[in-house]
Parts: C-alpha cells; sequence; structure tokens
C-alpha cells in the first residue's frame, strides 16, 4: 500500500497577515514495509506533512494518494483512509479522555463500528503490542498511569484500528532514557513482526539512525535530503547548515579522520564506530 | 479549521491609531459611543461615519475590514430591522395588511436602530483591532485603578483578562490538536444529530479541560516562582504615557459629540 506525496504545497491561513507557507512543493513516495525516518528542525513541515497523509489536512495544491485513493478528491471516505494510515499524535498522552484504559483503547475501534467481541480482542492485541499487561491495566484510569504507560496506551489507541501504515510524531519527546529506549524498541518490533510501514518524525538523529531504513530530511517546507541514514549522514555539512546535527558517532568519526585515523567516512553507529576502531588497533597503530 | 479563525482580532500596525495611548483609545471609544446615542435622526450618521472614515484612513485599515466584523452580527441586524419595522407606532401608513403594516415612522425607526448597532460595532471593533489584548488590558486597568479605594480589583481584573486573552489562542490550537488526534481515531464531530455532536464532543472536552487546568497550574507555579504576589507595588516595563497625538483625538472627538449634540437640537 503505498503513499504518494506529488506536489504538495500547503499554507496556513492563506490571504490573511498570517499566511505562512509550510510545505512547498514536496514529493515523496513511501513503500510498502518502509522505516522512515522524518528528520527536520523545528517549523520545517514535518507535522504538517504527516497530517496530510490520512487526510486531517487538505493540500492547498498537489496530491495525495495512499492506496490508490486520491484523497484531494472529494467523496474519498476519511474513515477509511484513517484505519489504513494510524497517526500518534506528539504527546500523544495529552489526548486520553476515557474512564478506563480498555475503553479509551476501544475508542477507534468502536468509531470503526466493530462488534464488542472484535473491538475486545483488538484491545488486547493492541496492549500486548505496546507492552501493557492486561490484567494490571485494563480497567485503571489513564490518569493514573505515569508518563511513559499513557503513551503506550495513546498507541496502543491508534494501533487497535490494525492500520497498515503507522505515523508516529515525536514519540520519545519529553521521555527518560529508559522510556525512550523502550519506546524505540516497541517501534522497532512493530515493524519487524507486523510488516507495518512504519514512519516516525524525529529531530534526535541517535533515534532513527539505528532504526530507520529510509531518511527523509526537511527543511523550511520543503524535501531537500532522502536517503538511507548511511548516505544521508555523510553530507553533515548540508545537514548542520539547516540546522540538524549528525548521530553521535558519526561526529565521532569525523573528529577522528579530522586528527588522521583512516577510519571509513560513512559510519553512523556505535557499534560500526567501534568494530573500525579495533580493526584499526590490530593493525597495529596507536590509538 | 480552527486554526484559522483569528480572535482578539489585532491587527498589528505602526500607524498614528496604533500609537494613540490605550487608555485614551478606550474614553475616545466611549465619546464615539456617546455621539452615535446622541445622533437623533438617521440623516446625522453622516457625522459619526466621517469620523469613522477618518479614523480608518489613519488607521491603515479599509473601511470594509470594519465592516467586516460587523458580519456576525447579520442575524441581530435584520431581526432588528424587521421589529422595529413593523412594530413601531406611526401615523404615515405605507403599506397596510391588517394585522401587518409598515409606517413611514416604523421605517425611519428602523433605519435608526440598524444603524446604530452598525456604527457601535464597526467602531468599537477599531479599538479591538488596533490595540493590543495586552495594551487593552493596561489601559483599562490605569483607568479603573482610582477605584480600588473602593477595593475594586482593578489590577485582578486586568490580570485575568491579560491571561485569558493569551490562553485564547493556545487553547484554540491545542483544541485544534486534540480534534484532529480523535479524527484520527476515527471520530466524527461534523455529522449526526444535536446529541450525537454533543457526545462527539466529550473526547475533545475531557482532554482540553486537564490541561487547561494542567496549564493553569503550570502558569501559577512559574508566576510565584518570579516573585509575583498580586498587583501592589508592581511596576511597568512600558509605562502608559500620553502624548501630544492623544489630545488632538481627544479634542477631535469631544468636537465631534458637540457637533452631534448641536445638529441633532438643530434638525430633529
Amino acid at each position: 500500500m503505498p503513499i504518494q506525496v506529488e506536489h504538495l504545497t500547503h499554507t496556513y491561513m492563506p490571504g490573511s497577515p498570517f499566511s505562512a507557507v509550510a510545505l512547498n512543493d514536496v514529493s515523496l513516495t513511501i513503500e510498502d514495509g518502509e522505516l522512515i525516518g522524518l528528520l527536520g528542525h523545528t517549523g520545517s513541515g514535518k507535522t504538517t506533512l504527516v497530517q496530510h497523509l490520512n487526510g486531517l489536512i487538505k493540500p492547498t495544491s498537489g496530491r495525495v494518494v495512499v492506496d490508490g485513493l486520491d484523497l484531494t478528491q472529494k467523496g474519498v471516505s476519511l474513515l477509511e483512509v484513517r484505519k489504513k494510515v494510524g497517526l500518534v499524535f506528539q504527546y500523544p498522552e495529552y489526548q486520553l479522555f476515557e474512564e478506563t484504559v480498555a475503553k479509551d483503547i476501544a475508542f477507534g475501534p468502536r468509531n470503526m463500528g466493530l462488534d464488542a467481541e472484535e473491538i475486545d480482542r483488538r484491545v488486547r492485541g493492541a496492549m500486548e503490542q505496546v507492552g501493557l499487561n492486561y490484567d494490571d491495566v485494563a480497567e485503571r484510569s489513564p490518569f493514573e498511569l505515569s508518563g511513559g504507560q499513557m503513551r503506550r496506551v495513546a498507541i496502543a489507541g491508534v494501533l487497535a484500528m490494525q492500520p497498515r501504515v503507522l505515523i508516529l510524531d515525536e514519540p520519545t519527546a519529553g521521555l527518560d532514557p529508559a522510556g525512550r529506549n523502550s519506546i524505540l524498541q516497541m517501534i522497532r518490533d512493530l515493524h519487524a513482526a507486523g510488516g507495518l510501514t512504519v514512519i516516525m518524525v524525529s529531530h534526535s538523529m541517535d533515534d532513527i539512525s539505528t532504526l530507520a531504513t529510509r531518511l527523509v530530511v526537511m527543511s523550511r517546507g520543503e524535501l531537500v535530503m532522502t536517503g538511507t541514514p548511511r548516505e544521508v549522514f555523510i553530507q553533515q555539512e548540508k545537514l548542520r547548515s539547516i540546522g540538524l546535527g549528525v548521530p553521535q558517532a558519526a561526529e565521532l568519526t569525523h573528529a577522528l579522520i579530522a586528527e588522521g585515523f583512516p577510519l571509513p567516512e560513512d559510519l553512523y553507529t556505535l557499534d560500526e564506530v567501534y568494530n573500525a576502531i579495533l580493526a584499526l588497533k590490530k593493525e597495529g597503530r596507536a590509538c | 479549521m480552527l486554526r484559522d479563525i483569528t480572535l482578539g482580532q489585532y491587527i498589528p500596525g505602526n500607524t498614528v491609531i496604533h500609537r494613540l495611548d490605550p487608555r485614551c483609545k478606550i474614553i475616545l471609544t466611549i465619546l464615539y459611543i456617546a455621539v452615535i446615542f446622541c445622533v437623533t435622526s438617521p440623516v446625522w450618521y453622516v457625522i459619526p461615519l466621517a469620523y469613522l472614515l477618518v479614523a480608518s484612513r489613519l488607521s491603515g485599515l479599509s473601511a470594509k475590514r470594519l465592516l467586516k466584523s460587523v458580519k456576525p452580527l447579520r442575524f441581530l441586524l435584520i431581526l432588528t430591522f424587521i421589529l422595529n419595522l413593523f412594530f413601531s407606532a406611526g401615523t404615515t401608513v405605507w403599506v397596510d395588511w391588517g394585522f401587518l403594516r409598515i409606517t413611514q415612522e416604523g421605517f425611519l425607526t428602523a433605519v435608526h436602530f440598524s444603524m446604530r448597532l452598525v456604527f457601535l460595532v464597526a467602531g468599537t471593533s477599531l479599538l479591538t483591532l488596533t490595540t493590543s489584548p495586552v495594551a487593552l488590558s493596561d489601559g483599562l486597568e490605569k483607568l479603573l485603578s482610582p477605584l480600588k479605594v473602593i477595593r475594586f480589583p482593578a489590577h485582578e481584573l486586568a490580570m485575568m483578562m491579560t491571561i485569558a486573552l493569551r490562553f485564547i489562542p493556545t487553547l484554540i490550537e491545542e483544541a485544534d490538536k486534540i480534534m484532529k488526534a480523535q479524527m484520527a481515531r476515527g471520530a466524527d464531530f461534523e455529522s449526526g444529530n444535536l446529541l450525537k455532536r454533543a457526545r462527539a464532543m466529550i473526547p475533545l472536552l475531557v482532554p482540553l479541560f486537564v490541561s487547561a487546568f494542567r496549564r493553569a497550574g503550570d502558569l501559577a507555579m512559574a508566576m510565584e516562582a518570579r516573585c509575583y504576589h498580586g498587583g501592589e507595588g508592581r511596576t511597568r516595563l512600558r509605562v502608559l504615557r500620553y502624548t501630544q497625538s492623544d489630545l488632538w483625538a481627544l479634542l477631535a472627538t469631544v468636537g465631534t459629540l458637540l457637533v452631534t449634540i448641536f445638529a441633532g437640537m438643530w434638525l430633529k
């Protein structure tokens, strides 16, 4: 179920003194099973772009085609699109509203008009996917949970709709390192197990470097780079010029190269750098 | 969607009108309202009309923009017009359908009251269009401060106004975000009957209230952390000062008021 974005432009409040171009002629194709890292500085249009992918906002011009459905056409069932493309917002825990965790997760499936049995099955399934114990938390109020747990509940609420594409907007924002790692692990598992296409918006290079199969970099409403992490992270200068960094491992590599160590240029994970340094040491060079 | 609403409707600018002291502008608006109520016959609306046209020219806002602010009131306007048209006492009958009759007097009253409404809204919106909400509540606080003698909480009132105004866009943005998040989970805010729609608001309102309370708590804490302890002895970054243009504006407005009063006495 590929998603095609063609010449997408979006202007907020057109024709008023506050009008602002959020997206400018963005074209992008997302294939099945990809895990895309969508990178960009604050205000680069990442969030606006992902909100187009399930029809929450309409393009000012251009098209978005999801699974052959052109979202800009009249009469397209947006509910159908939202069943296929699940979107988890930034700080999704602030959207919880029900009395119990189970009821909140059931909100999406209920809106889809499923029967009680199927809803219950999906709630249990989604809770398992995000690593929440049904017996422990299902009947508790979502407002009693910790921040990390609330976020899992919110993500489960989207997963319960069983989308084929999962979009997460800054899923690790505001979490402590342990919470962050477990959310990232969860995303990795979801992608590996379910054959889910995942789009993850982030500005943390370290989060995304080990996860994504492809990176899409945005700046000021335009798509500036796309490619595998290796292809993108080697362009350190360009990334810096748009206010982004590179993963710490890539930075370390570049620093070492600048000091005269003959390391390959395109390393970006800690393991790679570690192994490369070990290999150098074996060759008998002083480190 | 919700983001497109401009509330507080202030349009930034740097014209003579924008630079007037907010206290002065509030007084001017009160005087202007007095002018409108001193108009005795529809003909004399030329006076506030001329006043508004000059003011809108000086403020760089088009007359069209001012008229746009009257638009939300169109139903009230039509209602006022119709009620006065049919239910005013009068002698010169134009149309008579037995139970409904239109008289010349009735027609004039209808025009009179509708004009009054239009001018009231257009004029006062000139104030809110050219004055930032913060300046407005500053001005109000200063104007009301003599009432502190009788323990009127002028500062608290102004502070509440400022905070409320400050949070309107934030809450709108928040509501927009929550709405989208629920829509992404298949919520439908737009169809169904009244009861269904009211029920559909729950997933929006609960998170919105939760976050409003959270924000209020955070704000109170942040204010206390910066030693806020009420208006007593609090100084300002921008001290309000009257300038020469305030004087001229005041004179011009008082002049307009006098002209209106005399015009009304001369031709009823």
